[in-house]
């Protein structure tokens, strides 16, 4: 009897050791053979002198292509290349809204939310402002009477895309990010919608969209400036209040503008390095 | 190393750990992640495929085939106003190889006009701006949905 339950234990063992040892090297041999598998086909990319930041040849963009030809082409785009920049001069902003109807029909934001937005500012005297935004300024303002206004004003709002922004900070999977030509995006697919960027933003530009359940909010027309076009909203604003430049071209009127006027940007204090640069802002505007 | 032999079963234990972790992280991290910084980085070239509806330039797609219209606009007080303010996107008019597919949306009604030319304290005061009842008032006319256009063409509101 004692003889065979050694027997027996000694097998259990051995037959222990041996399945952790072929467990083990199975599992080494998976992971270094997925290691080599992927540096071969790096090698294999750099061969084939594939380049995946140029981005291949896809006719996307509807409309007629008898337009003026765009800065530069899709194909051609390198994102290290480019540093965008936004300007809004709010002297000449009359309130008009088109920037805000561009933006909903450009990219199909959904109703009571908006991507742009434009807010009235009616400074009282000594008693701090009374801000109004009617659906956003998606209509055009109405006009209101409110006693003892010493001013009013216009100022047209956006994603401010942060050098240092708290949203991209706080996302927990790496869906939102910014981009090597400063822009501030969001991977749509793989967002997780849990909104700690929404309670984050400081500005409040973003919103959980309605019916993909992820974060949403203003990409500068991605899409657009990266086929030479310029936002939606820039295009749309028939005053200039809007201005879109790139910060690389020395040449860049924008870039001007910016680099010889004294701008301001929204909430200093918040020391997040805004990329939209305003003209004009008035010390109750926050 | 006959005394030896937990201090093996630990490595094992120890490869085995780790190997699961590195292959997990093949598993179910994206292949791009990480090639710029963290995030993925095939979500830009995804980003940059998204069609354009707000298309064109200022005047020059419309030119092609309304000539007349786009040329009294260029030289009129509305050169700095987009076509595609009061008319639909381009999208839903031509198609992409620059053939007419549906009629052009446009927006006649005096809601639109009001957007810019309504009377605000907050407009700057070289726009020129009318209290819109008042106006009509003074025209002798009543409020309708196209009331506007029926004085002033768009194209060119005040020729001088």
């Amino acid at each position: 009897m004692d003889d065979n339950k050694e027997i027996k234990d000694k097998e259990k063992s051995m037959t222990r050791s041996e399945f952790l040892a072929y467990m083990s090297a199975s599992f080494t041999f998976m992971v270094g053979s997925s290691i080599f598998g992927r540096f071969v086909t790096e090698a294999e990319a750099k061969a084939a002198g594939k380049d995946n930041t140029k981005v291949e040849k896809k006719d996307s963009s509807g409309g007629s292509n008898t337009d003026t030809k765009p800065k530069h082409t899709e194909q051609d785009y390198d994102p290290f290349n480019h540093a965008w920049i936004y300007l809004i001069d709010t002297n000449k902003c009359i309130g008009c809204g088109m920037c805000v109807r561009a933006c909903k029909i450009e990219n199909k934001v959904p109703d009571k939310f908006n991507r742009t937005w434009v807010e009235r500012y009616h400074i009282l005297e000594g008693r701090g402002a009374l801000i109004d935004s009617p659906e956003g300024g998606l209509n055009g303002f109405q006009p209101e009477s409110y006693s003892k206004v010493t001013k009013t004003f216009f100022i047209p709002k956006i994603c401010n895309h942060c050098k240092k922004s708290p949203c991209s900070q706080v996302c927990p999977v790496g869906a939102s990010y910014f981009s090597p030509d400063q822009v501030q995006l969001i991977d749509q697919k793989r967002c997780i919608g849990c909104g700690y960027c929404i309670q984050a933003c400081p500005y409040s530009s973003r919103f959980m969209h309605p019916d993909k359940h992820v974060a949403d909010k203003c990409f500068w027309c991605y899409h657009r400036i990266t086929k030479g076009y310029d936002p939606a909203c820039v295009h749309a604003c028939p005053t200039g209040t809007r201005k879109f430049g790139d910060m690389t071209k020395p040449d860049d009127p924008i870039r001007m503008i910016i680099s010889t006027e004294r701008v301001q940007v929204l909430r200093p204090e918040m020391l997040t390095i805004p990329q939209v640069k305003y003209l004009g802002l008035d010390m109750e505007v926050r | 190393m006959r005394y030896a032999k937990h201090i093996f079963r630990l490595a094992l234990l120890l490869i085995f750990v780790i190997s699961t972790i590195i292959i997990v992280l093949r598993l179910f991290v994206p292949d791009s992640f990480g090639k710029y910084g963290n995030y993925r980085a095939d979500n830009l070239k995804e980003q940059m495929e998204i069609p354009m509806i707000w298309q064109g330039t200022r005047n020059d797609s419309c030119i092609v085939c309304h000539k007349q219209n786009t040329n009294k606009k260029i030289y009129s007080k509305h050169k700095n106003v987009p076509c595609m303010n009061c008319h639909g996107p381009i999208t839903e008019h031509v198609s992409r190889d620059n053939k007419k597919i549906a009629v052009m949306p446009a927006l006649k009604s005096w809601k639109n006009c009001a957007r810019c030319h309504q009377k605000l304290v907050a407009r700057a005061h070289v726009l020129p701006q009318v209290d819109i009842v008042d106006h009509l008032k003074d025209q002798g006319t009543s409020l309708e949905e196209n009331v506007c256009i029926q004085c002033h063409n768009p194209h060119s509101p005040k020729p001088e």
